[in-house]
């Protein structure tokens, strides 16, 4: 009887938090979506949507007629995917998530709010959580706009193919880069910015090139397979072995890599502060 | 109410108090490195209303910090409302904080900012508007709630802040320093609310360096400075703690020569002094019983005529001065 009711009780108390978690998040989401709209950061998106059609429209317009009909279909491919694959779920992304995930507990701080979140019940993961997930969103749909506006600028035969690929990528990128900011962001609150671009440029842009086992740890390297196995790129003809550079044995291996990637790097992140602490104010600082 | 070695006598919490534990502390230390933030306190508090007074950097917003779940003691223990709330955080659904820090959101309203903090405590957004309509009424900020926060006075900023504290009807609203940027009118407002809130059972915990503004609310008050518990008490018993403490008297009265007679040849008399109109008399007592007693002995021995006896310093200010003194060595018991 005594065991029951304690097991009841520990059952109300999780399902209130768990009410708490939902509802907290559900709020947290709503606000930060509501301040994405204001105009600056409506600028910053804008900014992200275009520029990436711009830089590939000035491309397009310096390839010539002549020398279109000289490029063979798989070079155009190739060189259009890749040209789009580093503008936009690489660059666009990872532009996006360093405003929006990387401070996402800097930002509280130094808005003095980040003590209202913490004595809520679950208020610092439904913080964590309803940033990261309009981080996602904010950053996602910028990657969208910008593959629609650059995909009319490629001269490849399958543009609503490269399109698709581009907006999964993207999808892909935000939740998993996304998560990889957050975690920075709860272990760096003083210049996590310079942390995760540094990060990003070691690891993802210099390690994920180099041809070697270690660059299967990388997000980047999942990407890339998975572009090219969605865009059949045969990069055999232009790399040699391109087994170190991509792996487009089974689509499901990088999937589950980059949802394990995506979920261990939020909780690690969640748990830090969860069970971390913050400077609250001046006094405790 | 209990309280530890080092602090005062403890003295029992006003009868019409519930028996309940508010807030329940057992030797919690706090470090922030090598600095220590709340030293050693051990107390018990029942339901009910209650100053936390002590000077900035006393360690208020650490204990408030503690009593909320965002910092976890060094050392001891401590359970709110009979939970701890870093480890059973479904507590917090009780509690309401108002913390002492401005909002820094200049770009959005104080309408969704609050809305969102009562999402927080597991609200549908259908309900947490609405009472987020309350709140907002009860602190007065209807009328300007949809503006952005940063066109707002630091008044303003003040009664969002409370009303994000009080919208989810929390059973135990804590406030640090509430008053701060409210001008007279807000104050008075401010005081009637919380008068209110504790006056409808609920209990309060009102941290605060100016002492009247919390006499205004309660007569219940936690001591603090260098991270230690001074004194608990109610202002009656605070005030009674004075009477055992050395301290200056005025008499006044015809016969202030006389008395002044009958004074110096006392042990426990540090000075007498009388001013030039001879009708008034400045006494320091080292043993203040003595000379209350002494002096209704002589008035009636004599026939002294004392129009008015008063403390030179006999406000909780001047308690706290003489308990700060005595807790730095300056003063003995």
């Amino acid at each position: 009887m005594v065991a029951n009711g304690v097991a009841s009780q520990s059952v109300r108390q999780y399902s209130s938090l768990a009410k708490c978690l939902f509802f907290g998040t559900l709020g947290v989401f709503r606000f930060e979506l509501r301040r994405s709209l204001l105009p600056t950061r409506l600028i910053g998106w804008l900014f992200l949507a275009a520029f990436p059609a711009i830089l590939l429209g000035i491309t397009y317009l310096q390839i010539d007629e002549v020398a279109r009909k000289d490029l063979r279909p798989n070079d155009l491919n190739f060189g259009f995917s890749l040209a789009m694959f580093l503008l936009i779920p690489q660059v666009v992304t990872v532009l996006g998530l360093m405003l929006w995930a990387t401070p996402i507990v800097n930002a509280e701080l130094e808005a003095q709010s980040w003590i209202y979140s913490v004595v809520r019940p679950v208020g610092k993961i439904s913080t964590v959580l309803g940033k990261y997930l309009v981080a996602v969103l904010w950053t996602s749909s910028a990657g969208i706009a910008a593959a629609t506006a650059s995909v009319g600028f490629t001269l490849v035969d399958d543009r609503v193919q490269l399109w698709w690929t581009m907006v999964r990528l993207v999808v892909l990128a935000t939740i998993t880069y996304g998560a990889l900011y957050v975690l920075i962001g709860t272990l760096f609150q003083k210049r996590s910015m310079v942390v995760a671009f540094l990060y990003t440029l070691i690891i993802e842009v210099a390690l994920s090139y180099v041809p070697a086992s270690l660059n299967k740890f990388t997000v980047g390297f999942r990407l890339k397979s998975l572009m090219a196995i969605w865009q059949d790129l045969r990069l055999d003809a232009v790399l040699g072995d391109s087994n170190f550079f991509v792996d487009t044995s089974a689509q499901w291996h990088h999937y589950l890599a980059l949802a394990a990637y995506a979920l261990i790097l939020l909780g690690v992140g969640i748990g830090r502060v969860w069970f971390g602490e913050y400077p609250l104010q001046p006094e405790a600082s | 109410m209990e309280s530890n070695s080092n602090a005062i006598e403890t003295s029992p919490i006003p009868q019409s108090r519930s028996s309940q534990s508010l807030v329940s502390l057992s030797h919690v230390t706090r470090f922030y490195g090598t600095v220590i933030g709340v030293n050693d306190l051990t107390f018990d508090l029942p339901i009910g209303a209650y100053g936390l007074v002590g000077p900035n950097g006393a360690g208020k917003s650490t204990l408030i910090g503690l009593l909320t779940g965002a910092l976890s003691p060094s050392i001891g223990s401590l359970r709110v409302l009979g939970k701890n709330p870093r480890t059973e955080p479904s507590v917090l659904h009780r509690v309401g904080l108002c913390p002492a820090t401005d909002i820094l959101l200049p770009n959005v309203s104080g309408y969704d900012w609050i809305v969102q903090q009562i999402c927080m405590t597991g609200i549908s957004i259908r309900k947490s508007r609405s009472l987020t309509d309350r709140a907002l009424e009860a602190v007065g900020m209807t009328a300007d709630c949809k503006r952005p926060i940063g066109t707002y006075s630091l008044g303003m900023r003040q009664r969002c802040k409370i009303a994000q504290a009080i919208a989810h009807e929390p059973d135990l609203l804590i406030l640090d320093e509430p008053f701060n940027g409210l001008d007279p009118i807000g104050r008075h407002e401010m005081s009637d609310l919380l008068r209110r809130w504790a006056g409808e059972g609920r209990s309060v915990l009102l941290a605060s360096h100016v002492l009247h503004e919390v006499e205004g609310i309660t007569d219940a008050f936690l001591l603090i400075f260098g991270g230690r518990l001074l004194a608990i008490g109610t202002a009656g018993e605070l005030r009674g703690m004075l009477a055992e403490l050395p301290r200056e008297v005025i008499v006044e009265g015809p016969d202030m020569p006389q008395l002044a007679e009958r004074l110096v040849s006392q042990a426990w008399i540090d000075f007498v002094k009388l001013s030039e109109d001879r009708t008034l008399l400045r006494i320091a007592a080292r043993e203040p019983i003595d000379l209350y007693q002494s002096l209704s002995r002589w008035v009636i021995e004599d026939g002294l005529r004392v129009t008015r006896l008063h403390g030179a310093d006999g406000d909780l200010a001047s308690l706290f001065r003489i308990l700060v003194s005595r807790h730095r060595g300056q003063m003995k018991w």
